[in-house]
């Protein structure tokens, strides 16, 4: 089955913004972190110091990709188990300005936020993968097939407004969200544990100076969880209300708290790479939201640049060993792009 | 006390209130105990006017704790007294019962009817209402024989499927006045009416059903359902589409919603009167109220009137002193007054003209000949007569008109009493009536001059009228009463009057020589001996101390400037010091040097104080139309006792609170309060309220160490337990809310001081 393998260069060069599976990458070992958000640095975000505000009007989203695998290849076949977590956020600018602002401790005063708006899904999970590689002429492709426990989940919502004035936050919430851990507010809950299948495909075809790579991950995909923490309830602070003539206070928060079986998916991730000589272009597309790039080899280097968050990455790979490093800031604890991918191979 | 981080969850309990409240599981015979408590409720079929009520221990066949009649409102009390467990009650009919139907008309009683209930007696006050649905309660509990003792856990359940049959709980919600209560007793005389029989075969018919274990298999009670359903009674057997209801499948685990209904209603009360009490509505809240109630007072009564009646004294010194012509120039806080005051040929009129920022203030003083000032007994005239009309020096324009007399009763009494008093501004208004005051004199020996006289030894206000509207916001009207007592520390230390001088003694230990050079002491110090107690001296210049030296009433000379004076010549006894401790340089021997002294002076009234002061009126705030109409009692049952020349003296008080609490946009609320702040420091607090139906209770004790435990109760069944750890939060873990023993939600921390109550069904509501 050597021959599968004709093409390395191939096979890495997608990585871009987000983390793909992909068997062709030839490695029996790999690990893989991207992270990135349109409206702050991924250290400063994640380490709970938000210091830095990063302006983008319009939708504004992060998130967090990361994946582990280790596999042996046998004939035609990617045996793997591994190790995966997604995680989508998506915003707007007001809310993430809103959001930042809270945690400084400097609201813009009397300011009205009539659009709070947050969504969040992602899992994490842990499985075993089984591929099937195939090839005709320059045709290349795979079908893969996993079944995982799901360790951790967080889908939902908040929606609202909000208002600051005279020292104090005026804001009406509503959340709707299952989670393994709530974000939003403290509540202790039992971690919830579940399990799904989801599918993989690959199309890969091969010219002389021209080759083109279509992936799609999680193309169909289930998960079931039992017993999840659920909570839909709202927040205001204002809750002062007139029933019959007399002053009534509805609760400050208010709703429904309790564990409810949950079903969903994961959220397809597509790739197209168009590639000529030297110099490539691709896409990749998750939660609708694209994030292109374009790129050069340079004998084991692989440069990118990737027009979204306007990062650079480099790729090194040296025969069975593979590097790929990606910012948008010389200092990365500025950076709102961050990738950190690294691969093995192993001749058994 | 952290009562105010209470307030906002204002929701806390005692998990000693549980054990008493019985709670689930478990079989609960009958235990003796030396407390009484009080049954009651009301008997309604019809309502049962004169109805025979028994009160048993567990079982029909068990001893009759209490026998009573219900009143003409089908109302009844019973006491029983050492027994805790649970009780059965029942209402039978004799020749003199009655049924008071709906328009008031009487009938004669069924004499077959018999009525039941059942609950468990843990407490001080037990409601158990007796209707027909506690009659079938009583069925279920006992699983259709009547002789069959009862147990809490039988009750408990026994009560959790009536009342998801029927939405409410049946025991506690008071069938005269909840409307779904009425409506279903209402419902089923309709059922009997239409099928031309009587309440007591519908409740045979409930019974046999209940017997059965399944309801609505009867064509009366299938009606009954039916029609119960079409009178939008809601719960969950209604609302299923179930036209029987098996007993046995009614799931007595989980709490039916009503529980949790009833909870959320007691917790809405809690809220919006708390908000209402706090500073969290800002029209109309309590603590805004009383904010502004002592910002009108400290306007009215004491900056705007110091230097007009300052200025008034003056005037009032003429006449004591039966001056004919007065005129001089006063200066007060800033203020020049020029008066000027001239008296009647038999100086009983004095006309008296205050100039101030060139504006004359007229008015007349109208004494008794005798009259004299009060201060002293040689002073005071038998029946003195004082009236004082005119303007007064101000900013507002005030007036003032004063009555009073004073009487002379015998060398040691005296009776004074301010007949009316009226002071008027642009914005304030205060009448006070009869202020009546009795004092004494004691009577000493003068160690000046050798002669016998009198002093005031206490004065004590006793009832006052008010009729007052302070600073155009709050009118005031009703009495006020004040209660004495003579405090025995006060009187032992100031055993001899009231006035007692305070001098502020400065000691400085230092070391002299012969020629009484002097030196700084090289250590040491010096303990001084006065009054039974020992001041130690020590090498510095900072020994303040304040010692009451009882005599020179009648002067403020220096003490220390009398050096034949009985003070310099005991500081200046070599046997009142101890100073051996010294250490001086070589040649020089220690000293004590009083270098300096203040003198002030208390008033200690002959150590009596008020132990209960009492205001029966009303008090409305004009501009936000919050009026308390009540009695506010403050009282002290050790004031008596407690050292009060202490610093930090910690008396217990108590303050009551019976008041009409009118406030707009809130519904009229009765509340009733108490709190109680111990000498120990420990506090209770118990308030009551109406709501809607409802009565809600809230008892808080706290303990020294602040930690303590709120219990929250309504007429219902509705218990909530909070105990409170010592920095003021709830101990959620141990928190318990509870619905006639279930456990419907617990109390759970959101973060933030953030509690919630997190309801069996997944419902969460904050606290506040």
């Amino acid at each position: 089955m050597k021959r599968l393998f004709f093409f390395p260069l191939l096979f890495f060069s997608f990585l871009h913004a987000l983390v793909f599976f992909n068997p062709y990458n030839k490695k029996n070992f790999s690990v893989n972190l991207n992270s990135a958000f349109d409206f702050g640095p991924v250290y400063e975000i994640f380490s709970n110091k938000w210091t830095d505000f990063y302006n983008k009007s319009g939708k504004n989203i992060g998130y967090l990709n990361y994946r582990s695998n280790i596999g042996i290849y046998h004939n035609n076949f990617y045996f793997g188990i591994f190790q995966r977590g997604d995680y989508f956020l998506k915003t707007n600018h007001q809310t993430a300005n809103f959001v930042y602002q809270m945690l400084n401790n400097h609201i813009e005063k009397n300011k009205y936020y009539n659009h709070l708006f947050i969504y969040l899904k992602g899992f994490r999970s842990r499985g075993f993968n089984i591929s099937y590689l195939f090839h005709y002429h320059n045709f290349l492709g795979f079908v893969s097939s996993s079944i995982f426990n799901v360790l951790f989940v967080e889908d939902g919502s908040v929606n609202g407004k909000g208002y600051y004035l005279n020292n104090s936050y005026d804001y009406n919430l509503h959340a709707d969200y299952y989670y393994s851990k709530n974000y939003l507010y403290q509540i202790h809950v039992t971690k919830p544990k579940g399990y799904g299948y989801t599918t993989h495909i690959g199309f890969i075809y091969k010219l002389e100076n021209f080759s083109a790579i279509f992936l799609i991950n999680d193309l169909i995909s289930k998960i079931y969880i039992k017993n999840v923490p659920y909570s839909n309830v709202y927040l205001n602070s204002n809750n002062k209300h007139i029933i019959n003539g007399y002053i009534h206070y509805s609760p400050m928060f208010y709703g429904i708290e309790k564990y409810k079986n949950y079903q969903s998916r994961y959220n397809p991730k597509y790739l197209l790479q168009l590639k000529y000589k030297n110099y490539f272009l691709g896409n990749q597309r998750w939660f609708n939201i694209n994030f292109p790039y374009m790129g050069m080899e340079i004998k084991a280097f692989t440069l990118k640049y990737g027009f979204r968050f306007k990062n650079i990455n480099v790729n090194f790979q040296k025969k069975y060993f593979f590097i790929d490093l990606g910012t948008n800031k010389v200092n990365l604890k500025k950076a709102s792009f961050l990738k950190f991918n690294i691969g093995m191979f192993f001749k058994f | 006390m952290k009562i105010s981080k209470i307030a906002s969850l204002c929701l806390v309990g005692s998990a000693a209130f549980i054990i008493g409240c019985g709670g689930s599981g478990g079989s609960s015979s009958g235990n003796t105990a030396s407390t009484s408590s009080t049954v009651s409720g009301s008997a309604v079929d019809e309502t049962i006017a004169n109805g025979v009520v028994k009160v048993y221990a567990a079982s029909l066949n068990g001893k009759i704790l209490s026998n009573t009649k219900t009143d003409e409102n089908g109302s009844y009390s019973a006491i029983i007294n050492g027994y805790t467990g649970p009780i059965i009650v029942k209402v039978t009919c004799d020749a003199n019962s009655l049924f008071i139907e709906d328009n008031g008309s009487k009938i004669p009683c069924d004499l077959n009817t018999s009525l039941y209930s059942a609950n468990l007696a843990t407490g001080r006050n037990i409601i158990t209402n007796v209707t027909p649905i506690t009659t079938q309660m009583l069925i279920v509990a006992t699983d259709g024989n009547l002789s069959k003792p009862i147990t809490s856990t039988t009750l408990t359940k026994a009560k959790q499927k009536i009342a998801y049959i029927y939405g409410v709980a049946p025991v506690t919600t008071n069938p005269v006045d909840n409307s779904t209560y009425k409506t279903i007793i209402k419902t089923m005389h309709t059922v009997a009416k239409d099928n031309n029989t009587t309440m007591t075969k519908i409740i045979e018919a409930l019974n046999t059903d209940a017997k059965k274990g399944v309801i609505g298999e009867n064509n009366l009670t299938k009606q009954l359902m039916s029609s119960l359903k079409n009178n939008k009674i809601k719960s969950p057997a209604l609302d299923s589409n179930k036209t029987t209801i098996s007993l046995a499948d009614i799931n007595t685990s989980v709490p039916y919603n009503n529980g949790i209904k009833a909870v959320k209603s007691v917790v809405q009360s809690l809220r919006n009167n708390l908000y209402s009490i706090s500073n969290k509505d800002q029209n109309g809240t309590l603590d805004k109220e009383v904010k502004d109630f002592n910002s009108a007072i400290n306007r009215s009564v004491v900056q705007n009137t110091q230097s007009e009646l300052y200025a008034l004294s003056y005037v009032l010194d003429a006449s004591v002193d039966n001056q004919a012509d007065m005129s001089g120039i006063v200066h007060q806080n800033g203020n020049t007054y020029d008066y000027n005051v001239t008296a009647n040929s038999n100086n009983t009129e004095f006309n008296y003209t205050i100039t101030w920022n060139g504006k004359d203030y007229k008015g007349i003083v109208k004494t008794s000949q005798n009259y004299k000032d009060v201060n002293s007994m040689s002073d005071l005239q038998n029946d003195m007569f004082l009236e004082i009309n005119g303007s007064l020096p101000s900013i507002d324009n005030k007036t003032i008109y004063a009555k009073a007399t004073a009487h002379k009763n015998n060398n040691k009494t005296f009776n004074f009493n301010l007949i009316d008093a009226k002071i008027k501004g642009d914005k304030d208004y205060l009448e006070i009536k009869n202020i009546e005051i009795d004092g004494k004199y004691f009577t000493y020996k003068d160690p000046d001059n050798n002669e016998t006289d009198a002093d005031l030894s206490y004065i004590r206000f006793n009832n006052i009228e008010l009729n007052s509207k302070l600073n155009n916001q709050f009118e005031i009207n009703g009495t006020l009463s004040l209660n004495w007592i003579q405090n025995s520390s006060i009187n032992n230390k100031y055993p001899q009057g009231s006035y007692q001088k305070l001098y502020w003694l400065s000691p400085v230990l230092t070391c002299k020589d012969t020629n009484n050079n002097e030196n700084t002491p090289n250590g040491g110090n010096v303990i001084f001996k006065y009054n039974g107690i020992n001041y130690q001296l020590n090498s510095s210049w900072s020994n303040d101390y304040e010692m009451a030296f009882e005599k020179d009433f009648d002067n403020n000379t220096l003490i220390m400037s009398d050096q034949n004076g009985d003070f310099w010549n005991y500081v200046e006894n070599p046997s009142n010091y101890d100073l051996s401790n010294v250490q001086c340089p070589s040649g020089y021997s220690p000293k004590i040097e009083w270098v300096d002294e203040d003198i002030d002076s208390d008033f200690s009234n002959s150590g009596y104080v008020p132990n209960k002061i009492t205001f029966n009126g009303s008090v409305k705030d004009i501009t936000t139309n919050v009026e308390m109409d009540g009695k506010i009692e403050v009282s002290s049952p050790d004031i008596q006792s407690v050292d009060l020349t202490k610093e930090h003296a910690n008396p217990t008080i108590n303050t009551s609170l019976n008041v009409d609490l009118q406030r707009p946009n809130y519904p009229n609320t009765i509340l009733n309060a108490d709190i109680t702040y111990s000498n120990n420091k420990t506090a209770k607090l118990n308030i009551s309220y109406n709501y809607k139906d409802d009565i809600i209770t809230l008892l808080a004790n706290w303990n020294a160490d602040q930690s303590g435990k709120i219990t929250i109760k309504d007429l219902n069944g509705v218990q909530i337990n909070i105990p409170v750890n010592t920095n003021g939060d709830p101990k959620y873990d141990t928190s318990l809310i509870e619905f006639e023993g279930v456990k419907v939600g617990q109390l759970e921390n959101r973060g933030n001081n953030l509690p919630v109550i997190h309801y069996n069904d997944g419902q969460v509501e904050s606290l506040n």
